[in-house]
């Protein structure tokens, strides 16, 4: 451990946890970036996927330390919960035509109730682990179901529902890799790495390039003949 | 072969961080985009340059102005627009109005006074506006369909052209029909089809319906979607430069409806132009950009010239668009497919070769030896065990095509046999059908068997196989 989070940590007393998830966010952030930029692949902002990662990270945070099992179980089961309420209440309220606020608002009511019962069910089937499940996490996840809608009404389901794939895809990678106890130990050790990602970024900030997607966008394009 | 074609239009096409880091930010300043993002001020702007625009009947700002809007004040028809609408959300024209007071669509739905207060107030909320901020309702009178478009449009659905405009010169165009899957809207996501106009021309060209399926015809007509002639074409082109000019937004889109008497009005700019216009022109925009930049453009019809002679097609591409048949030289390369066509292994089982493009012939006739090589060597044998002489009268060769043509025929490859005349006398040959592929178009071709052993082309393609074809014998024949 470097010396500098040593003192934090023995002596001030800051949770490990804290320095981890400080020092890793800017890595999330990069990957984000990267999994937008470069390979284009769609995702609800910048913010909702680092949620997603925390969300996760939370839940599989257990007294007797991290248990990334834990955190992919609960937080999948949690990510369902939300979307598939959200999406119900969507589809139910598109009829009636509300203004958009005071919808959003039955629309985050019924995911809570959707999460209650989830937690009802949890405890009837004597469920220990996810009567204990975080709190934050909870409105993290809730949150983020706003912007689903979001792109629900503006471009329809189907796209609603490949982002929102494509964005809980992304947060269990990051999750993944947050997890893992040799980069963990590693950012302990080394913080000032966790900077060094704003050289990648202005790397990608500067790309102009292709994205992966494009090549498969542009391919009849890309495969043509000088002569046609 | 292939990488070099792929690394060659690579460099063609624009892509979205190109887009956006390249021309957007630097071309397309906050001061222009505050004007094209606000469809009102857009109107304002474009109606003081002289550049028509749809006629605006009044606009809401809030709900306060909602609640006391009289209703009744409005026209029957008229089209309700978002004030910063996105990709033409919360966009809804109506035709009429019945006796009891409901608005009627194009489809024939019906849209009651509450119906139409809710779409009002969602669209003050934001439900159409970027990130969902408050937005204003305008209203404005509805663009008559041109009678060009009567057969293209579904259900009255407008026509949309798009011209992409960058430093004072148009450089892609095309223009978005509205489909039944689109629901009567321009939006190409939403399975609209999108066909490529010809800068030079205002013909339409290539056609995309989606993102990217390529279409030819519009659906359910035998209509080809290509060689539509967009009206008013100079005029479109001269107003597109100067919203240009006019709003200074450097990398523009620039979208037209065209009224039966009113012709082309200026409906919106868009400041983040999408990039399958290039799917739907099968070309990039990233190399026009590039060519485009730079030149001193002092005059609007010097903008238009440049576009039509840096970005037009040919007048060959013109003719294909317009007849829906291929230009071919006078000597072209053909590819002939082998007999027993082995879906699997599709190169080794064709060949290549020069073919004359005779019209001087009404049969297409074909080497021996080369037919041999396809693999219809057992109809040769067949037709070979009759030892027709070579030296014939006209009459006798008639006469004899009448006594043992069903047999030279009985063979599955032979589909006819043509009398022949040469200089050594005349001669009856058998005629073989198999599939070839003449500058990208497949067609069976009847040609009759020949030694040409001793001739430049092993192929000549007759008359009667060029129905498909127009012939330019000034185009140049690639090695």
């Amino acid at each position: 451990m470097h010396p500098l989070i040593e003192y934090l940590i023995e002596t001030s007393g800051i949770s490990e946890a804290s320095i981890v998830l400080l020092l890793m966010l800017p890595l999330v952030a990069s990957i984000v970036a990267i999994w937008r930029q470069i390979i284009g692949l769609r995702t609800f902002g910048i913010y909702a996927p680092i949620l997603i990662t925390f969300a996760f990270y939370q839940l599989g945070t257990t007294p007797e330390g991290h248990n990334i099992i834990q955190g992919l179980k609960y937080g999948i089961a949690l990510s369902i919960v939300v979307f598939v309420s959200a999406s119900i209440a969507h589809e139910l309220t598109k009829k009636i035509r509300l203004h958009y606020l005071p919808k959003m608002s039955i629309v985050l009511s019924i995911v809570a109730i959707g999460v209650f019962f989830m937690l009802v069910v949890a405890s009837y089937l004597k469920k220990g682990g996810f009567i204990s499940i975080d709190t934050l996490s909870i409105l993290l996840m809730i949150t983020v179901s706003e912007q689903m809608i979001g792109i629900y009404i503006k471009k329809g389901r189907k796209s609603a529902y490949l982002i929102t794939i494509g964005t809980l895809l992304i947060s269990i990678l990051i999750y993944f890799l947050i997890s893992w106890n040799k980069l963990q130990e590693a950012m302990l050790k080394y913080p000032y790495f966790s900077p060094l990602t704003l050289i990648l970024n202005l790397i990608i900030g500067k790309w102009t390039g292709f994205r992966l997607k494009e090549y498969f966008r542009f391919k009849s394009i890309l495969n043509q003949n000088e002569s046609d | 072969m292939n990488l070099i074609n792929f690394y060659k239009n690579r460099k063609k096409v624009l892509g979205i961080n190109e887009r956006n880091l390249k021309y957007i930010r630097p071309y397309n300043k906050k001061r222009s985009k505050k004007i094209v993002d606000d469809k009102l001020l857009t109107k304002k702007v474009l109606t003081k340059a002289g550049v028509p625009v749809p006629n605006l009947i009044t606009s809401i700002s809030n709900h306060t102005d909602l609640d006391n809007f009289d209703w009744n004040s409005l026209p029957n028809s008229f089209v309700i627009k978002p004030v910063s609408g996105l990709e033409g959300g919360g966009i809804e024209i109506f035709y009429n109005r019945d006796k009891l007071g409901n608005w009627i669509k194009s489809d024939k739905t019906k849209v009651s006074l509450d119906e139409m207060k809710n779409l009002a107030s969602s669209i003050i909320d934001g439900k159409f506006s970027l990130h969902n901020s408050p937005d204003r309702v305008f209203f404005e009178e509805i663009v008559k369909l041109h009678k060009a478009f009567k057969y293209y449009a579904y259900k009255g659905g407008a026509p949309d052209i798009r011209i992409i405009v960058f430093n004072n010169i148009p450089i892609m165009s095309y223009v978005r029909l509205p489909t039944k899957q689109s629901d009567g809207k321009g939006n190409l996501a939403k399975g609209a089809i999108g066909a490529a106009i010809d800068i030079a021309t205002g013909i339409t060209t290539n056609a995309i319906v989606g993102k990217k399926q390529p279409i030819e015809m519009v659906p359910g007509t035998n209509l080809r979607l290509s060689g539509l002639k967009i009206p008013y074409w100079n005029k479109i082109l001269r107003y597109a430069i100067e919203a240009q000019k006019i709003t200074e937004l450097g990398f523009a889109a620039i979208d037209f409806l065209i009224d039966r008497e009113k012709g082309p009005q200026v409906v919106e700019l868009n400041a983040r132009p999408g990039l399958s216009i290039q799917l739907a022109n099968r070309d990039g925009l990233k190399w026009r950009l590039e060519k485009a930049q730079g030149i001193k453009v002092k005059t609007t019809s010097q903008g238009i010239r440049l576009g039509k002679d840096l970005f037009g097609g040919d007048i060959e591409e013109e003719i294909e668009n317009i007849t829906g048949k291929q230009v071919i030289g006078f000597v072209e390369w053909i590819t002939i497919y082998n007999k027993d066509i082995d879906l699997k292994h599709k190169d080794k089982n064709k060949t290549k070769v020069k073919a004359k493009i005779d019209t001087g012939a009404l049969v297409t006739s074909i080497d021996t030896e080369l037919l041999i090589k396809l693999g219809y060597e057992s109809a040769i044998n067949h037709f070979n065990k009759f030892k027709i002489p070579d030296n014939l009268t006209r009459g006798k060769a008639k006469k004899l095509t009448q006594e043992i043509g069903d047999k030279i025929e009985a063979h599955e490859d032979i589909v006819g046999k043509s009398i022949v005349h040469s200089s050594h006398g005349t001669t009856i040959r058998p005629i073989i059908s198999l599939p070839v592929n003449i500058s990208g178009t497949k067609i069976d071709i009847r040609a009759n068997v020949v030694d040409r052993g001793k001739l430049i082309y092993s192929v000549i393609i007759g008359r009667r196989d060029l129905g498909q074809f127009i012939i330019d014998p000034t185009k140049k024949f690639k090695m």
